[in-house]
Parts: structure tokens; sequence; C-alpha cells
């Protein structure tokens, strides 16, 4: 797993905080809800391969 | 080489697309206003210079400011033809400058109506109708303001993030 992914999912967090705080201060509190979840969402679909490697490794490791 | 000028064509696209937002509510303000200025012009020349409603526009179009100047030119340029009815040459006018004033659908309906009841009835009842014309205008215009003063720096601001959000997203 590339330190790439570390800093790409962080500035994605960053940019998705000022966003939401952005859009609460317009009084869009259900747009800035909405962003953050999308973020959230698009966060989980990049980890989701290194989750499964996880749980595969944690398999090979415990002979599960 | 080529990824760091993607990154910068997708922040630049995105920015832009932000500032045209913005820019746009902004334009709309600026048009209002520039519609009351005239309507303050058109009262004076009906009430005291007592000229036609061709001349009238013809001399508002020079003292108007842009983007209102060009629809009152288009307005008098059209008045010409003495075939066609003012509120044909108005609704003409407002249809084919409608996208550069960025105008909403409330105040076109308003500038629309002012041009149903334009030239039907004397000098008092035409101020009146002015007056009532300014005022709707003056209405949409504080809506204007508050808008702008809202959103223009939220879709500036939004413009630039989601570029680089994307960027990162893609990069």
């Amino acid at each position: 797993m590339g330190v790439d992914l570390i800093f790409q999912i962080a500035a994605i967090g960053i940019i998705v905080s000022v966003l939401n705080q952005l859009l609460i201060r317009s009084g869009r509190e259900e747009q800035a809800m909405l962003t953050t979840l999308a973020g959230l969402i698009v966060v989980l679909m990049m980890i989701i391969n290194q989750i499964s490697t996880l749980f595969d490794t944690i398999k090979t490791v415990f002979g599960l | 080489m080529l990824k760091i000028i993607g990154i910068i064509l997708v922040i630049f696209a995105s920015s832009k697309l932000g500032f045209s937002f913005a820019s746009r509510l902004e334009m709309r303000k600026i048009s209002l206003v520039g519609f009351k200025n005239a309507f303050s012009l058109l009262e004076g020349e009906i009430s005291f210079v007592k000229n036609t409603p061709q001349k009238a526009f013809e001399h508002i179009s020079a003292l108007a400011q842009k983007p209102t100047d060009s629809f009152f030119a288009y307005l008098s340029q059209t008045l010409k033809n003495q075939r066609i009815s003012f509120e044909d040459s108005w609704q003409k006018s407002i249809e084919k400058n409608k996208s550069k004033m960025c105008l909403a659908e409330a105040d076109i309906q308003i500038l629309k109506e002012f041009s149903m009841r334009f030239g039907k009835s004397d000098v008092e009842n035409e101020i009146k109708n002015i007056h009532n014309t300014r005022s709707a205008i003056s209405t949409q215009l504080a809506e204007a303001k508050n808008a702008c003063d809202t959103n223009k720096k939220m879709y500036q601001s939004a413009g630039v993030l989601g570029g680089i959000l994307i960027a990162v997203m893609l990069f």
C-alpha cells in the first residue's frame, strides 16, 4: 500500500470539511450533509480493496 | 508533466464554473439597478420632455449603463418599425437580451407586465405605472442583493475547492 493513498484520503478529508463549513455558513445544511456523505462514500470506495486485502491477510496469518 | 497540466486544467475549469455562477448573480443585481435608473429617466422623459416612446428610449439607451443600454438600444430600433406594437417590441427586446442581463423569471414577468400597461392611458397613469414597476423592481433588487451577498463567495470557493477535490480523486 502506497503512502500516496493516505495523502489522497487526507486531502479529500480536508477539502470536504472546508466545503462542509462553507455550505453550512451559506445556510445550506442539507447540501453540506450530502457533500460530507459523498466524500465519505468516495473514501470508502478507495479503501475497500485495502480492507479486503487486510481481511485476507488476517485469514492467512491465523489460518482461518 | 501531463498529469500536472491535467490537474491545472481541471482546477481552472471548475473555478471558472464557480466564478461564472457568481458573476451571474452580480450581473442580475447590476441589470436591476440599471432598469430602476432607466425607469426614473423614463418618468422624466414622459412628464417633462414629453418625447415619443421611441425617442425617449433612444435617450435612455445613451444614458443607461451596461447591460441595460443594449436592451433599450434594441427597443428603440424595433420601435422605429411602425408596424410592430410597443408590447411586442419590448418583449422581443427582453427575449434577445435576457441571457446577457441574467434576469430571473420574476424580473422578466415584472418587465412584461409593464409593457402590457404602457402607452394605453394618460401621462398621470403612465407615471403611476412606472412607479409601480419601479417599486416591484426595488423588491427584486433587494432579493438579488441578498442572494448575491450570501451566495457569491460560496460559488467562487466551491468552484475552486471542487476542482481541487476532483483533481485529488482523479490523480
